[in-house]
């Protein structure tokens, strides 16, 4: 699609707009909505990444909490044993490259296998590296975890400044950018030939096989790909967080990458970004005003796999050809 | 620009921060008026595990003392005539959800201060909040001794200007064990160790290691066990700790492990020939009931027993009323979270009548954090001083189980208490180089 089509086409507007109205909202939000929306957009890259695999390859991973521990482990790791080199435009290519590395060698073994084999694989290696975070306590913090402080970015140093400032000034455009950077890749991903070549392997593998698509080696590819999402959600998350424990490996957390894709609707581009940030705003809420927030977040999920088993976005999207459809028969 | 309008914005939005609220006290001190005290309950978030494993033994006794202390409280006038409106908040959900319940507290529901946190975890991420959103927090419950430390001794104090911990670290548990047997077993030469494989069993055996080596430096450790945390199968560490045959083993097990280790142990004969030494095994007793084994030391984190009577009268007539009154609601004799939660409420309790006195009338933030500061006050396990590094120190209760008629469980005998200055590092010093110091 060239520049022509886009202009044409009303969902690069939308994009736009949305975009444009991004930009403003630390002038609109509170402190603290503006720091859990931070939360929701750097949840949105994991969601971005983990679709890739769900969604367009076909793939459910219950392990996806490894490659976000690699993202927030490698910058805990560096503050702690190399703070000279605790800048972000360091940091954030450290991030990337582990997360790559972690997701090579963890997709090289899953990938050889599909469906329920898969996601299990994912668990289990997901869980190693929960096992080493937790053990190696000396190293990482374990349970405990580790802290870490303000980053420096191109030599801007924030020390003095306290981290609600840091996160609604310089760090929530940073983060904007990174989402925006994200979420432009991706889609040239998903609507290239290799994109279409993964959706060909999702619907139908041995069809893909025969028209002379490398199976095995695409869904690495993607695997790779969808772990560098999410370990950058995981750099990024590490800052608004301040505080990096062991259980980002867990498979209960990787249960709630999965969750917040399934609420927003994994069929659809935007779907997990949408349940990313509903899904912030959902668990907060929920244990803000009742000790019984797991029966809320479980019954949500038995409602939304009932009602809307494509999610909130696949929801309207639904919702929106119904409408085109009755406007154009009139 | 872009810094630039983050600041204005973030001023902007932090009406009650540090800064402004600082700047607000500074005015009205200079201008000699006294504060009004407002009309509104004082609201108090208590963060406790009220699901998960941690919930039976620990956060819903302590969730229930808050109650019941704020009831007290609220029955005998409230804070400067204000009610208590307390809420009770689940610290389960991870560690970032409790960062994001804490900012949420202070920032949106904007309580006047967070009482809470049994894991180290929460705590190491949580109290650096305080500062950071100009919010008042107390830890009541957790344990790492890191949490108040600095990275070198000597180091600076405080760590965070707005957070505090009611009460000592893991740190008493163990060293109290440690001082317990050498005066009691002089004798022994062999110990072993089981702690779960986390930061905190880590942590306690850490210390307790650490004070044996040096007080009685002739004891082997001839075995280290660190079975998982939720462990339901002890009957291998079981067998591999009586091959070894210590004469004592130390042991920070808690909630269901420390239950199902001592059922199982019981059952293949493992308390004949050896000893416990439990640094948090207060609790078990009471849940065991009568097959609980007799003749294992136990630590109380303090003196939080309930039939501790404290030296001075007001601590000793509020253990009173303490004991009585738990047992009255809940049909139990309040453990060791239960004292601390008290600690924790009644801290901010007597912090802000303090400062209330210096500045007449209702304190900023920091006014009470200073009043906190160095305050010592009466608790029913004893009179309670948190320190100028904001964290508390407490003297600390060891003894022995003993079955008596009177009572359906073992009860301690041989009680000894360790008084704060013999079990706590000064301040400024790391706990392991203060026991590596001793002479």
């Amino acid at each position: 699609m060239g520049l022509t089509g886009m202009v044409k086409n009303p969902r690069w507007i939308v994009y736009s707009l949305i975009f444009i109205a991004l930009l403003f909202i630390p002038r609109i939000l509170s402190i603290h909505d503006l720091m859990l929306f931070e939360y929701g957009i750097t949840f949105a890259i994991v969601g971005l990444g983990f679709n890739l695999l769900l969604g367009y390859t076909g793939l459910l991973s219950f392990g996806h909490g490894a490659y976000f521990a690699a993202g927030a482990y490698t910058i805990a790791m560096i503050s702690k044993y190399f703070p000279q080199a605790y800048s972000l435009e360091i940091l954030i290519p450290a991030a990337l490259f582990f997360s790559m590395v972690l997701s090579i060698i963890f997709g090289f073994v899953c990938v050889r296998h599909t469906k329920i084999f898969f996601s299990i694989l994912a668990l289990s290696l997901s869980m190693l590296l929960f096992a080493l975070l937790f053990k190696l306590y000396h190293i990482t913090g374990g349970s405990d975890g580790l802290r870490v402080p303000l980053p420096t970015l191109l030599g801007m140093s924030f020390k003095g400044i306290r981290r609600p400032e840091f996160l609604s000034g310089t760090y929530y455009y940073f983060l904007l950018g990174m989402f925006s950077v994200s979420f432009l890749v991706m889609k040239g991903i998903v609507s290239s030939p290799f994109g279409k070549a993964l959706q060909a392997i999702r619907d139908n593998e041995v069809r893909a096989e025969l028209i002379g698509i490398r199976v095995r080696r695409y869904r690495l590819y993607a695997f790779v790909i969808s772990g560098m999402f999410v370990g950058l959600g995981g750099a990024l998350w590490t800052f608004v967080n301040g505080h990096v424990t062991a259980d980002l490996s867990h498979w209960v957390f990787s249960g709630e990458i999965v969750y917040m894709t399934l609420l927003g609707g994994f069929g659809i581009f935007e779907g997990p970004i949408v349940g990313a940030i509903i899904f912030t705003y959902l668990k907060l809420y929920a244990m803000g005003n009742t000790q019984y927030w797991m029966f809320v977040i479980g019954g949500t999920l038995i409602v939304l796999v009932l009602l809307l088993p494509n999610g909130i976005a696949g929801a309207f999207a639904g919702l929106w050809t119904k409408i085109k459809k009755v406007i154009e028969e009139t | 620009m872009k810094k630039e309008v983050s600041r204005r914005k973030f001023l902007k939005y932090m009406g009650a921060t540090a800064l402004t609220a600082g700047s607000l006290g500074a005015t009205s001190k200079a201008l000699g008026q006294a504060k009004p005290i407002p009309k509104d309950p004082i609201k108090i978030a208590a963060v406790s595990f009220l699901t998960g494993a941690a919930a039976a033994p620990f956060g819903i006794p302590g969730d229930n003392t808050y109650k019941m202390c704020a009831d007290k409280i609220n029955a005998e006038g409230g804070i400067l005539g204000r009610k208590i409106d307390l809420q009770s908040k689940d610290e389960a959900g991870g560690v970032d959800a409790q960062v994001k319940l804490c900012r949420k507290l202070i920032l949106e529901d904007k309580v006047d201060v967070v009482l809470g946190y049994i894991s180290s975890a929460s705590c190491l991420a949580v109290l650096p909040l305080a500062d950071e959103l100009g919010g008042l927090i107390v830890a009541y419950d957790c344990g790492t001794h890191e949490l108040m430390e600095g990275a070198k001794s000597p180091y600076d104090v405080p760590k965070f200007k707005l957070g505090f911990r009611s009460k000592a670290h893991l740190g008493i548990d163990n060293i109290a064990l440690a001082l317990y047997i050498k005066k009691n077993y002089p004798k022994i030469n062999k110990i072993a160790g089981i702690n779960q494989d986390y930061a905190w069993g880590r942590d306690s055996w850490l210390i307790f290691e650490t004070a044996m080596k040096k007080l009685m430096p002739q004891v082997q450790m001839v075995k280290t066990l660190w079975p998982p945390l939720g462990n339901t199968d002890f009957t291998a560490h079981i067998s591999a700790l009586m091959g070894s045959e210590p004469d004592i083993v130390h042991s920070s097990l808690w909630g269901g492990d420390a239950v199902t280790f001592s059922k199982q142990a019981l059952g293949m004969g493992f308390f004949k020939k050896i000893r416990m030494a439990y640094s948090r095994g207060e609790p078990y007793p009471q849940e065991v009931g009568k097959d609980y084994p007799e003749g294992q030391i136990i630590c109380c984190a303090g003196t939080h027993y309930f039939l501790y009577t404290p030296k001075d009268k007001a601590s000793a007539d509020l253990q009173k009323w303490f004991v009585g009154e738990y047992q009255k609601r809940y049909g139990k004799y309040p453990s060791y979270p239960c004292y601390h939660a008290f600690q924790a409420i009644f801290a901010y309790k007597h912090s802000v009548e303090k400062a209330a006195k210096a500045v007449g009338g209702w304190p900023t933030i920091e006014e009470i954090a200073k009043a906190m500061t160095g305050i010592t006050f009466p608790t029913p396990s004893g009179m309670l001083t948190i320190r100028e590094d904001h964290n508390g120190i407490e003297d600390c209760l060891v003894g022995i189980t003993k079955l008596t008629p009177k009572y359906p469980f073992p009860i301690l005998d041989k009680m000894e208490i360790f008084p704060a200055a013999q079990v706590n590092a000064p301040i400024g010093m790391k706990t392991v180089d203060w026991i590596n110091s001793w002479k």
